[in-house]
């Protein structure tokens, strides 16, 4: 849970690795760059280039068999594809290299005929090769000659250094980025690295801040878990030491005693938890799809041994203390169970503090919250004791066996309340892990259901309403002209964050196509000659913004830190859109339109009718609901692997209030066997078991809820320590399917306690007692 | 009245390959009122008769009969009830529980018994000299002063049978000597049976009956 950060940078890092193992940096055009071609010669005079590739790269519509689709269009000089798919090629000028995706999908062959329509000429190709997927060359992507491509298209062949889209391989890429930023030949284009950390950084931010956050509280509940461990491992080794104390130790024997003990167990369940994660992460990374190997990182490897060692050293010598404070014959003598304490003073306090916090939030929210969820953890901890204790009390004056024997151990008994304990933590944490599992889950249906319109045609370069007009004589039901930039950098007074879909348009528009609200903006700010923004509700927690706050945002390399103004925050989970009114007075801002968003009668039609009337311009167009599902792809698989992740844990957590049961009957199988002597039958054993278990269940879910409803209220505040925030709420059906899943196990834990007490061989255990 | 009958008792346990003969053929009769010693040295398999024939352990073959009644196939229920009703039990380490004090050790007999009579209770603490440290926990007493408990204990639900492993084997002389007189006051005025195995000698003279065993056989009867 330390590396998850780490790990899932490895993923995205090979991921964009394995997009690009060709380039280090890409030159593309953006919204505003002038021109629409790129001439990689000057790149000539930089000498720590180690490639250069031009290539087109666009959508095209595609035909084959009567079949028309859109293809991805590939062309460059065959030596630069050969570079590209690291690999020889052969192609000659009527002929084109298809994938083996695309080959299966449409049912091609070598020699079929494929033909393609651009800039308004049908160009066929006779199908030569048919390559392994690599790379982004994947899918409906298809390969033909630039040469002859140009000469079909304008007759032309000396524009090899030509492309749309150049790829560089370089020695030295934070220079040479650097550089190209400057150099006036390219300043205008958009230039970014293949793999991009800052980029990477924030989608880890988005995609992972609630795994790690989960994976806190899991660390949390593995110290109580440990921590519940100590008292029942080492309760036979008191006696010993007492032993050892009559043998004349210095007292130090202890220590050592039970911390070289630790250090062995500790050390075997490393190696384990080492291979077993690195297992999991493994796992987790082939089903979304990676196909590499991930070491979890060693520093993360060597912070988890410091921790675990860290807690094993605290623990020990802390227990190791508070028995060495009692008389050496009491240790060797007293063979009562440890007795559970409840530290009064401290409980008091801890309730005062939160119902302090939870009245007046005196801090910053993350910090709120944090004291809030430690403050009621521990009190819920002790509440589970306090009701324990009393229903020990309230069966102390009946006269049965439950109330001699197992209420008095419910009541007093340290190892039943660490048990409980632990199946507490185990309930928070799958409860926990549920709801952040449901919680990524509807975030996908809501930003699915979100986007109701059906295409985006952007980069519009030469934007008149003359566009508006022919798109109505086609099937388009609606249309609305607007702006739209990617990845756009906003800066506060003290942070900078990224938008990566900033959209201008009619306000009654942009609700209408994405399914939000933006109406209640101030008259304040409407009043005001410049922009507004309205921004994702998240913006108002993370970045410490509020209505009439000021942010500049770079649109373009010539629109640089544009001054907008906030007017009002949209009602939505999904963070990664932003609205403003730039479009509505365009002349004044100095920008124009460069995006039309519309709906049509019949998407798949149209999508073929706009292609072939709007692509030849080199137009982009989105098909929204292709591209909404292919973000929603990325989201999901992060789901997939956070939905292994979780199964594992929640397993783990069975295991441990398993084991848990199991550590309860060692410690009281004595006990039992002393009462079956006097004459208890399994019978009676099995209805005070069952008593007990239905207590036990009765208090986990009235302290359990009530503490998994607070910790999703309030964690989702401590995201903010991420720079992230996700308005999350506890999940009904996650508490319940927790609640479930951990009566489940204790209750294959209580039938296995009841087969083991059935099973004690009186005879044995009383001649070892 | 015949209380217990062994007959023809055999006993094995099995350590790895080896199986060993623990119990050979052995046959004994328990008849009401009996103070029965069985003593032998270390290993002569006497506390394995002892948890035989008190049901703490299963046999191998041949019949035990108790009361009548051949208990050799009895359930898990029927054997509860004879150590509730019939038996009763005190051992060299007490086996007292830890977490209860001295009287709710007796207390959890009884209440096991569903027969919880508090006066009885009294009554036991009072025969066994221990009124004035019935709310003490056993690790606050000394061996003789929990054996004592355990007596109690094994007397409260009025058995008639009173199985005694060793009580005295973790107790100096004189604290040894005074558990031997009570459990013989107990067989004298209160004909509870009484069947005790010991390797101390001197104790066979509170014994009305005693039976030498050695590697599984009686080899002397008083």
């Amino acid at each position: 849970m330390l590396g998850v950060r780490n790990i899932f940078r490895d993923v995205f890092i090979k991921e964009a690795e394995a997009r690009y193992p060709y380039a280090d940096l890409i030159i593309s055009y953006d919204e505003y760059s002038p021109a629409r071609l790129i001439n990689k010669r000057h790149l000539r005079d930089y000498d720590n280039i180690e490639h250069a590739l031009a290539f087109f790269n666009l959508q095209v519509l595609t035909s084959y068999d009567g079949d028309m689709f859109y293809g991805q269009l590939f062309s460059s000089l065959p030596h630069e594809f050969e570079i590209f798919m690291d690999r020889e090629i052969s192609i000659s000028g009527n002929e084109m290299i298809i994938t083996n995706a695309f080959a299966k999908e449409k049912g091609v062959v070598v020699g079929d005929s494929i033909t393609i329509d651009l800039l308004g000429k049908t160009l066929t190709y006779q199908v030569s090769s048919i390559m392994k997927e690599h790379a982004i060359f994947s899918g409906t992507s298809f390969f033909i000659d630039k040469t002859s491509l140009l000469e079909s298209l304008y007759g032309l062949s000396q524009l090899s250094n030509f492309g749309n889209v150049v790829y560089l391989k370089t020695t030295q890429s934070e220079a040479l980025y650097q550089a190209l930023k400057t150099d006036t030949n390219y300043q205008n284009y958009a230039i970014r690295y293949a793999v991009d950390k800052d980029q990477i950084e924030q989608r880890i931010t988005e995609q992972i801040s609630m795994v790690i956050l989960a994976g806190f509280i899991v660390l949390a509940a593995l110290v109580i878990v440990l921590n519940s461990l100590f008292p029942i491992v080492l309760k036979d080794i008191y006696q010993e030491i007492g032993v050892f104390e009559t043998l004349g130790d210095d007292r130090k024997l202890g220590y050592k005693v039970c911390f070289y003990q630790w250090v062995v167990y500790a050390s075997i369940s490393f190696v384990i938890g080492w291979i077993l994660a690195q297992i999991v992460v493994n796992i987790s990374a082939v089903i979304y799809g990676l196909n590499a190997f991930l070491l979890i990182d060693l520093a993360i490897v060597f912070y988890s041994v410091i921790i675990l060692f860290g807690i094993i050293l605290f623990s020990n010598f802390f227990i190791m203390r508070k028995y060495y404070q009692k008389e050496m014959i009491t240790k060797i003598k007293d063979r009562r169970y440890v007795l559970t304490t409840i530290h009064t003073a401290l409980l008091g306090l801890s309730v005062l503090g939160l119902i302090v916090f939870l009245s007046f939030k005196p801090l910053t929210p993350q910090y709120n919250a944090l004291v809030i969820v430690g403050l009621s953890l521990y009190v819920s901890l002790n509440l589970t004791t306090l009701l324990l204790k009393g229903y020990g009390k309230l069966f102390s004056k009946s006269k049965t066996t439950f109330s001699l024997f197992q209420a008095k151990h419910m009541g007093d008994n340290k190892n039943i309340h660490q048990s409980l304990n632990v199946i507490f933590i185990a309930f928070i944490v799958v409860g926990i892990m549920l709801t952040t599992r449901f919680f990524i889950s509807k975030q996908i249906d809501e930003v699915r259901e979100m986007h109701q319109f059906n295409f985006l045609m952007l980069n519009i370069h030469d934007y008149d309403d003359a566009i508006i007009d022919e798109l109505l004589t086609y099937d388009v039901t609606d249309a609305a002209p607007g702006m739209f930039y990617q990845h756009i950098t906003a800066y506060t007074h003290d942070n900078q964050f990224l938008v990566i879909m900033f959209v201008s348009t009619e306000a009654v528009k942009f609700n209408q196509f994405y399914g939000y609200d933006i109406s209640a903006v101030s008259p304040d700010v409407l009043s005001l000659d410049i922009p507004y923004v309205m921004l994702p509700s998240s913006y108002e927690k993370v970045y410490h913004l509020k209505v009439g706050d000021r942010l500049h945002i770079d649109l373009s390399p010539e629109l640089r830190q544009v001054e907008f103004v906030v007017g009002g925050f949209i009602p939505t989970d999904f963070d990664q859109v932003v609205y403003t009114n730039l479009a509505e007075k365009p002349a004044i801002f100095g920008v124009n339109y460069n995006a039309v968003i519309m709906n049509a009668n019949n998407p798949k039609e149209m999508m073929n009718v706009l292609i072939q009337n709007f692509g030849g311009r080199m137009f982009y167009l989105v098909d929204a609901q292709a591209a909404v599902a292919d973000k929603l792809a990325q989201v999901e698989n992060i789901l997939i692997f956070f939905t292994v992740l979780t199964v594992f844990v929640i397993f783990s957590f069975l295991m441990v209030v398993f084991n848990n049961t199991r550590l309860k009957f060692a410690s009281l199988k004595a006990d039992y066997a002393k009462i079956k002597v006097l004459g208890i039958s399994n019978q009676d054993n099995f209805m005070n078991l069952a008593k007990e278990f239905f207590i036990l269940c009765g208090v986990l879910l009235v302290v359990g809820t009530l503490e998994v409803f607070v910790l999703s209220a309030y964690l989702k505040d401590m995201l903010l320590f991420f720079d992230y925030y996700k308005n999350m709420a506890a999940s009904i059906p996650g508490v319940l399917i927790a609640f479930a899943l951990v009566f489940l196990s204790l209750l294959i834990s209580y039938w296995a306690y009841f087969v083991q007490i059935s099973n004690i061989f009186v005879s044995e255990e009383i001649r070892t007692i | 009245m015949k209380l217990i009958v062994a007959d023809k008792v055999n006993k094995y346990y099995t350590q790895g390959e080896e199986r060993n003969h623990i119990l050979k053929a052995l046959s004994l009769v328990v008849n009401e009122g009996d103070f029965l010693g069985i003593i032998g040295p270390s290993g002569s398999g006497k506390t394995t008769l002892l948890y035989c024939l008190s049901s703490l352990e299963t046999i191998d073959d041949g019949d035990l009969i108790v009361l009548g009644e051949k208990i050799n196939q009895y359930t898990d229920k029927q054997i509860a009830k004879l150590r509730q009703e019939t038996f009763g039990f005190i051992f060299q380490f007490y086996h007292l529980i830890p977490n209860l004090t001295a009287y709710e050790n007796i207390m959890l007999a009884s209440v096991i018994a569903k027969k919880v009579d508090e006066a009885k209770i009294m009554d036991l603490l009072d025969k066994v000299g221990m009124t004035e440290y019935k709310d003490y926990f056993p690790n606050e007493l000394s061996g003789g002063m929990q054996q004592r408990i355990a007596i109690a204990r094994a007397l409260v639900n009025s058995p008639k049978v009173l199985f005694a492993d060793e009580p005295t084997g973790n107790l100096d002389q004189q604290k040894g000597k005074e558990i031997m007189e009570l459990l013989k006051k107990l067989n004298d005025e209160e004909q509870v049976t009484i069947i005790l195995v010991t390797h101390n000698e001197d104790y066979l003279s509170y014994c009305k009956q005693t039976k030498t065993l050695i590697d599984g056989e009686f080899v002397d009867t008083k």
